[in-house]
């Protein structure tokens, strides 16, 4: 398996300033992976493979990626190091008539030709979140066993959400909001976990996410609620990967993978959309199955790329097509975190190896 | 595709004459019932033709089906407050088949 490490030098420094610790990190990094073919590259400076460096542009990116493989042999994953400053999303045609102009995404990233809709290959983004120590944590991180789960949704939303959360947790345990609110929120709900799934509304311009009922929209979870988390992460709310111009202080997606035991974080950059009740399609969907292949023991990266070839295949065996919400749940959902993480397995002797 | 005022429902010719008014105001009762926080929003009625998405099929190593697909959307959409003053963008869709039968309802998040 290759796993392609890509970084701009110049906007990585313009962000922390001085990379000789997060190189560093890396490195170790790279020695721990030995299941991995693993090479480290900044898109704009010269390489080994004698690939021309390129601007900072997505769709220059995508092209150097595309060289390297030719000269490399097939990436099966792809992890991007910085957020939008360094290698930026592609903001692509936005499917729906809402609010987004456009749709950011990694997907482009993820596919070898010009369908961006269905991924052919792992990728996975670590944002910088303009801190070396953020980056140096990602890159340190090694899953723990833990049997439970946690989950929230919006009191409209509990019979969809219940159909996603069956699949990691305990139905009745499912928290509604309201009557729960960021007030009567307890932290240890977030603490020795193993998944953590949230089907709330979120907004771009705000660091809060909300419950709902009827016309109310109670603050479900604020990034102040977060603290010694642990586990794998969902979340369906709009916006919920939504980083730019955000840091870990006003992004919950940040704040979570600030945590030193949250291995990834998927959600969307943009409204998202999903049932009122069951069968799960659009975004409960995604998410459903990006939990079933996590849970099954396979990587983060693999179980966002699956989950997406899935619903894929689920939506046009449903209706014959995939219409514009669908395209949308498939672009617009991206993963945080080191793509090769994945749940600890007990070997002999008790310890744990991820 | 040129929209114009129809009685109280946004509709286009084209889509008037698929739909007829009696199916639109049976499914904004239904959601005036059933989501009672787009009671009164005048949803925006679209028609969309899918072709055959050759590329996603082929992707997926599946046969495509060959035939051209009509479906009808009605969007409801209305900006709603939050406690702490956030506001939200809600949409709501009803998707329908040729026929007028509800393929789906999706909510934004």
């Amino acid at each position: 398996m290759r796993l392609l490490i890509l970084s701009g030098k110049d906007g990585l420094r313009k962000q922390i300033g001085d990379l000789s610790q997060i190189e560093k990190a890396v490195n170790a990094f790279i020695k721990s992976k030995k299941d991995y073919e693993t090479v480290f590259l900044y898109y704009d400076r010269a390489n080994a493979f004698k690939v021309k460096k390129v601007d900072k542009k997505a769709t220059s990116i995508r092209r150097y990626i595309l060289d390297i493989e030719k000269k490399w042999g097939d990436i099966d994953n792809l992890l991007l190091l910085g957020g939008d400053s360094i290698i930026p999303f592609f903001r692509l045609n936005n499917p729906c008539d809402d609010g987004d102009n456009k749709v950011l995404s990694d997907n482009p990233y993820a596919s070898r030709d010009d369908d961006f809709l269905i991924p052919e290959r792992i990728c996975a983004r670590i944002p910088d979140n303009r801190s070396a120590d953020f980056i140096i944590k990602q890159f340190k991180k090694f899953s723990k066993t833990s049997r439970k789960s946690f989950g929230m949704t919006a009191k409209i939303w509990k019979r969809a959400s219940e159909d996603v959360y069956q699949q990691i947790g305990v139905i009745k345990d499912l928290k509604t909001s309201p009557p729960v609110t960021s007030d009567s929120f307890k932290e240890e709900w977030l603490q020795k976990k193993q998944f953590l799934y949230f089907n709330l509304h979120g907004s771009k311009i705000s660091a809060n996410w909300y419950g709902q009922e009827r016309g109310d929209y109670p603050i479900a979870l604020r990034p102040e609620n977060i603290s010694n988390a642990s586990g794998f992460v969902a979340s369906e709310a709009c916006y919920g990967a939504y980083i730019l111009n955000k840091s870990h202080e006003d992004a919950i997606s940040l704040r979570f993978l600030n945590e030193k035991e949250i291995y990834c974080f998927c959600g969307s950059t943009t409204i998202a959309y999903g049932p009122v009740a069951p069968p799960s399609s659009e975004a409960d969907l995604l998410v459903k199955y990006f939990f079933e292949y996590v849970k099954q023991g396979l990587t983060v990266g693999e179980s966002l790329k699956n989950a997406k070839i899935d619903f894929a295949r689920k939506s046009l065996r449903r209706q014959g097509f995939l219409d514009d919400d669908d395209q949308k749940t498939l672009l617009q959902f991206v993963l945080y975190g080191d793509p090769t993480s994945r749940l600890s397995t007990r070997v002999k002797g008790g310890r744990e190896r991820d | 595709m040129a929209i114009r005022r129809q009685g109280s429902v946004r509709v286009s010719k084209e889509v008037e004459s698929v739909i007829d008014q009696q199916r639109i105001a049976e499914i904004k009762r239904k959601i005036s019932r059933e989501f009672p926080e787009f009671r009164g929003i005048e949803p925006k009625i679209t028609e969309k033709r899918i072709g055959p998405q050759d590329s996603i099929f082929k992707k997926l190593s599946l046969g495509r089906p060959k035939q051209f697909v009509t479906i009808f959307r009605l969007k409801f959409k209305k900006t709603v407050e939050t406690v702490d003053h956030t506001e939200i963008e809600r949409i709501l869709v009803v998707s329908l088949d040729e026929q007028g039968e509800i393929i789906k309802i999706t909510e934004s998040r």
